[in-house]
């Protein structure tokens, strides 16, 4: 089967210290029980996270890769031989900065002060699991993030003679899209200044506020 | 071979500001990489991480993740839009290309939290009401009622006593696994806002034409016509909706071989008040892409919307999906039901002895898990009053307001006469059965800037079978 290959470079950087002591790795290396017994607990970190998936760094799409190859497509099981096609498809995602943090969720007594809280009383989904107080993984976004999408969505077939393939569906010229969804912003197209109205570059999106991740076991 | 096509980089950084006793204060370094990518210079640290031994990993039994949030507030910038674009029509078909844009989405606090609002082009609100479409601030999710990502095995009975069953009537146990999201039990109410376009005809969709203006409205005018529009929703609570992934059998005879494919079923509740409006303040340029001016007041209000929608029903039904031949056509069906006795009789869920669905009371509490209601409104007549011109008080059902209090509109109604017993004496033969007099409306005069037009009570919505096609890129395929 001719599924493209995804190849993609991961860059990094770390920061020591007030200096920007900046490493690159080339390449993924795994991590020795040696190394990884080095790693220790920290109070907090930041990841900057960008996914440019056809568009350049500014987040215009990257029209110089053939079309046939700017899809995804996916296929479930059950249904052989068909396809959901995205085509002319790309994705930026920017997020200049996702802090992680580690800390307690706030006790029951420290909820009930909270004139928003609305005393709803333990979820029973949470079974015998105590929420309260409880160690979980604090998440905020202080720069938000920028975010642009673009396909068009086609259902296509394997195109077959005698029981053979000749064309998957997902590399189909002939594909006629019924919808197609963008995500885009009207003032910002990438490489020009602010436009009115005919944008169609990445748009912001400002996340405030904390998000309490935590894992939860107990019988139900 | 593709090669370049995504550039995926992180950047971890050593420093984070730490909130302690309300303050920000810097955090240790963390000069080093996990995540399995690479690892850079190791440094000593301040506070070590202890390291989970057997006996600490195995009391976490990995019931699910779940996920709380602290003023939370999410704002889209106001010209940034989610867009449906229209596909290009075949020739011979009776329809236009048509697109949508939902521009500035955001989620904010409910009006009930009190604080400061503002509108999409940035002038600050006159009172954080459903006039106002952003809040400043956010809304809590608490960690006792956490948003639940989970995968389960729904076998046996459930926690309202009914047992689940496969599409073969059974009540096996070798049932699919379930991906599920599920919303929390409470919320703090949240608003949520957007604007949006709808264009039908234009040449190459609304990017190409943006800043254009509506025909007639001055400047350049679009190649067809848009509909600019306002949409707020206010002290929303998504309580209780839940959203399942699996693996779904669609087999049609319940003896027949497995015929398996992605299926996917829902039970959405929402309740709040909605505020649809359109009207635009007078410097607003009612152009393309650009952020129009809204007034506070007129629209469609929609007040104590209370919905339910059940779609599909562990293990029996479901929403899938599949391709119309030959085309790039779908269609959407949500499955129908196995006429198989122990199933309907679970569907239906009769109260007991009733074997026709009119019996109300002693209904069973699965009648309200596969049944859906959609209601708007308190159902109090006396909340709907309208006593004379100008003066429907009324807030409660549907509300109709003009842009301010001394700009009326009329309130009109011109329909058959409802006395069937006139009808009837009027109908004397096949020839001369005469439609009956209209009745027109005795307030028609234009002294209206208000009009409650009563409330809305739709129970007992059960979906059995559905099945949507879309027929746009292929002549004939419906």
């Amino acid at each position: 089967m001719r599924i493209p290959a995804l190849q993609y470079h991961v860059l990094f950087a770390c920061l020591a210290g007030s200096f920007g002591l900046a490493a690159t790795a080339a390449s993924l290396q795994p991590l020795e029980d040696a190394e990884l017994a080095m790693v220790t607990g920290q109070e907090g970190a930041v990841l900057e996270i960008s996914v440019h998936w056809n568009t350049t760094a500014d987040g215009a799409p990257r029209t110089d890769i053939p079309a046939v190859l700017r899809r995804f497509a996916l296929q479930y099981d059950g249904r052989p031989g068909d396809w959901l096609v995205a085509t002319d498809f790309y994705l930026h995602l920017d997020i200049p900065a996702l802090a992680i943090d580690s800390g307690d969720g706030l006790t029951e007594a420290e909820y009930a002060a909270l004139p928003e809280y609305g005393a709803p009383g333990k979820s029973s989904l949470l079974g015998s699991f105590d929420p309260y107080g409880t160690p979980l993984m604090e998440l905020r976004f202080p720069e938000g993030l920028m975010i642009g999408m673009n396909n068009s969505l086609a259902i296509t077939r394997d195109v077959m003679d005698g029981g053979e393939v000749q064309q998957y569906g997902w590399e189909r010229t002939d594909l006629q899209p019924f919808v197609g969804i963008r995500i885009g912003d009207a003032s910002n197209m990438p490489g020009q200044p602010p436009v009115n109205g005919t944008g169609t570059g990445p748009t912001h999106i400002n996340l405030d506020g904390v998000v309490n991740f935590f894992g939860f076991g107990g019988e139900l | 071979m593709i090669m370049d096509l995504i550039t995926l980089s992180v950047r971890w950084m050593g420093r984070f500001p730490k909130k302690i006793g309300g303050t920000f204060v810097l955090c240790s370094v963390v000069p080093f990489l996990s995540m399995g990518l690479s690892l850079a210079t190791p440094v000593s640290a301040s506070a070590s991480m202890v390291p989970l031994g057997d006996s600490a990993l195995a009391e976490v039994s990995g019931t699910g993740l779940a996920l709380g949030f602290e003023d939370l507030r999410i704002e889209m910038s106001p010209t940034g839009y989610i867009e449906a674009t229209g596909a290009t029509v075949a020739g011979g078909l009776p329809y236009r290309r048509a697109d949508a844009r939902w521009y500035g989405l955001s989620f904010t606090a409910a009006s009930s939290a009190g604080g400061t609002g503002y509108h999409f082009d940035g002038r600050p609100c006159a009172t954080n009401d459903i006039s106002c479409p952003i809040s400043a601030g956010g809304f809590l999710v608490p960690n006792d009622n956490p948003l639940i990502v989970r995968v389960w095995d729904y076998q046996g009975v459930s926690s309202s006593g009914r047992q689940y069953l496969l599409r073969d009537g059974t009540g096996g146990t070798d049932v699919p696994t379930v991906l599920e999201l599920l919303m929390p039990d409470w919320h703090q109410p949240l608003k949520a806002a957007f604007w949006g376009e709808i264009a039908v005809g234009l040449v190459d969709g609304i990017a190409p034409e943006g800043g254009r203006t509506y025909p007639g409205s001055g400047g350049t005018p679009a190649s067809s016509h848009f509909l600019q529009s306002q949409t707020i929703l206010d002290e929303v609570s998504l309580a209780g909706t839940n959203v399942r992934l699996m693996q779904f059998d669609q087999q049609t005879n319940p003896g027949g071989n497995a015929d398996t494919t992605f299926g996917l079923s829902a039970n959405l509740r929402i309740t709040g008040d909605m505020r649809f409006s359109v009207n635009q303040t007078e410097d607003s340029l009612n152009a393309l892409g650009i952020v129009p001016g809204f007034t506070d007041r007129e629209g469609l209000y929609f007040s104590g919307v209370d919905t339910h929608l059940p779609l599909g029903s562990l293990h029996y039904q479901a929403l899938i999906a599949d391709q119309v031949p030959g085309g790039g056509d779908f269609i959407l069906e949500l499955t129908q039901i196995p006429n198989i006795q122990a199933i309907y009789e679970d569907f239906y869920a009769f109260a007991p002895g009733d074997t026709q669905g009119y019996q109300r009371t002693n209904r069973p509490q699965r009648y309200e898990e596969t049944h859906g209601h959609w209601r708007i409104g308190d159902m109090n007549p006396a909340t709907n009053t309208c006593t004379g011109p100008g003066t429907c008080s009324g807030t409660s059902g549907i509300v109709f307001r003009s842009a301010d209090t001394s700009s009326m509109f009329t309130v009109y109604a011109d329909r058959p006469s409802e006395d069937v017993d006139a009808w009837e004496d009027n109908c004397t033969g096949a020839d001369s059965c005469n439609p009956p007099p209209r009745v027109m409306n005795p307030r028609n005069a234009d002294t209206y800037h208000q009009v409650n037009i009563g409330d809305v009570n739709v129970s007992g919505l059960l979906i059995q079978h559905l099945r949507i096609t879309t027929c746009s890129t292929i002549n004939g395929a419906c």
